[in-house]
Order: structure tokens, then C-alpha cells, then sequence
């Protein structure tokens, strides 16, 4: 069975720290996914986003996604959610999924779905600050009734 | 009796507190709570389409999101969830 790691933080998020970890010599594919503070989104200039999030059941959702995914790719993957909380400029890291599996079609299907799930069922939220100084809470999925797609939104540029 | 409710997304432009008190006895299901927040939530933000917003929202313990239809029992804490925006 592989491992799962998931955090919600204020640090920085340290791509380093996830390349560099032990790897499974079974694992012949590693994927990191990492989604960034993008400047532009719905035609309006981002200077930069906060995020909130429920910590303690943010945590529990995406350890449950993970092991979902986990199971139907047979329980070998290992897998590493990270997403940032609190004021990110440009450019920054709000989230990295990493993947690691036998083979990259296991590993890029897992990935995937990891994020398409956080981004419908984890309870955290964004605020975009705008260059012309208005701010704006982003309103995305329903946590009541909602089915996640694996199309996804893209509703925030980063992501 | 009253319960907490914590406020995320864009409840937090309804008050500078992170959470709202409101009026709560034990026969109280999930949805009567809500009911009782859109009373409290309402008198903050006049003019707000807050129905709009609470139809799309869910209550969370530390544990799971809950159902509408069960009893809060003398549980006094909980959290108010908006529609999510992570990634």
C-alpha cells in the first residue's frame, strides 16, 4: 500500500522537499501538479489571492479523496496534497499534488482527479484582490448536492 | 441556548468576527440552524440576495458536512460553508 500525505498550510510550499523525498522503487512515474497565482481572471487584472480555509475538515476531504483515488488505482500510488493558506502574490504556489505510481497513465489519472475533487469538495476559499483595489470571494462549487466533473471549471486562472 | 457558527468565503463580508452567534434549542435540525443564521446574517448585509447564498451553502462540524434534516443534539459549534473555491 502507497502513502498519503495531505496538508493545508501558511508556509511556503516546498517543491524541493516533495522532488527529493524517497521515492518507491516500484514507482516508475512521478507526477507534481502545481497550480499558481495566476494575474488575470474573467478579464480582470489579479494583483494577488487570499485563501481561507476549514482546516480540520479540509484535511479529513482530501485525505478521503486520496484514498479513494488510491484504491481505484489498486493502492500502490503515493500521494502528496499540499495547499496553501493566507496572502500568495503572483506567481506563488497554492496547491501541488503529487503522484507516484508504476506507470504515468495511473499517475496522470490520479493526479487529475485529486484535483478536480479538491476543487469541488474541499472546504477552502479564495479571494482574488484586484489591481483597480476591489477584492472578491470566489463562489465555486456547492458543498450541498454538488457531483464533481472531471472536465473541472476554470473559473480561476491559476487552477 | 445559542450556538457558534465560524463564517468562511463570502460570509466573512457579512461581519468582521469570523463567527456569528445564533438562538438554538436541542429539537433543532441543521436546517432550522441555517434558518436562524439567515435571520442574524440578514440584519448585517441588508439588500444581499442571502437566500441565493444559503441555499448553495453547507453546515460542517470538524468532522463531515451534516444533512439538512438531522438534529443538532447539544452540539454548539459548527461552521458555515459557503460554495468552495480552492485550487
Amino acid at each position: 500500500v502507497g502513502t498519503i500525505s495531505v496538508k493545508v498550510q501558511t508556509d511556503r510550499i516546498r517543491l524541493d522537499e516533495i522532488l527529493l523525498a524517497p521515492v518507491n522503487p516500484r514507482h516508475g512515474a512521478q507526477i507534481l501538479f502545481t497550480g499558481r497565482v495566476r494575474n488575470l481572471n474573467l478579464g480582470k487584472a489579479v494583483r494577488a489571492v487570499s485563501y481561507d480555509a476549514f482546516e480540520p475538515l479540509a484535511e479529513k476531504i482530501l485525505s478521503s479523496i486520496c484514498t479513494d483515488v488510491q484504491k481505484k488505482a489498486g493502492e500502490l500510488l503515493d500521494i502528496v496534497v499540499i495547499h496553501r493558506i493566507g496572502h500568495l502574490e503572483i506567481g506563488e504556489v497554492s496547491v501541488a499534488v503529487y503522484v507516484g505510481a508504476p506507470h504515468r497513465d495511473e499517475a496522470y489519472r490520479a493526479s487529475r482527479e485529486i484535483l478536480e475533487q479538491l476543487k469541488a469538495r474541499a472546504p477552502i476559499w479564495k479571494k482574488e484582490h484586484y489591481e483597480d483595489g476591489d477584492s472578491e470571494w470566489l463562489q465555486g462549487h456547492a458543498l450541498c448536492g454538488h457531483t464533481p466533473s472531471l472536465e473541472g471549471d476554470h473559473s480561476h486562472g491559476s487552477v | 441556548m445559542k450556538a457558534r457558527l465560524r463564517l468562511f468565503g463570502e460570509f466573512r463580508n457579512f461581519t468582521d468576527s469570523a463567527e456569528i452567534e445564533v438562538p438554538v434549542n436541542d429539537g433543532f435540525t441543521v436546517e432550522d440552524l441555517k434558518s436562524q443564521a439567515a435571520v442574524q446574517l440578514g440584519k448585517l448585509r441588508p439588500g444581499y440576495d442571502l437566500e441565493r447564498l444559503l441555499s448553495r451553502s453547507a453546515v460542517a462540524d470538524e468532522n463531515r458536512i451534516l444533512d439538512p434534516k438531522e438534529l443538532i443534539g447539544d452540539h454548539r459549534w459548527f461552521a458555515l460553508l459557503p460554495p468552495v473555491s480552492g485550487g
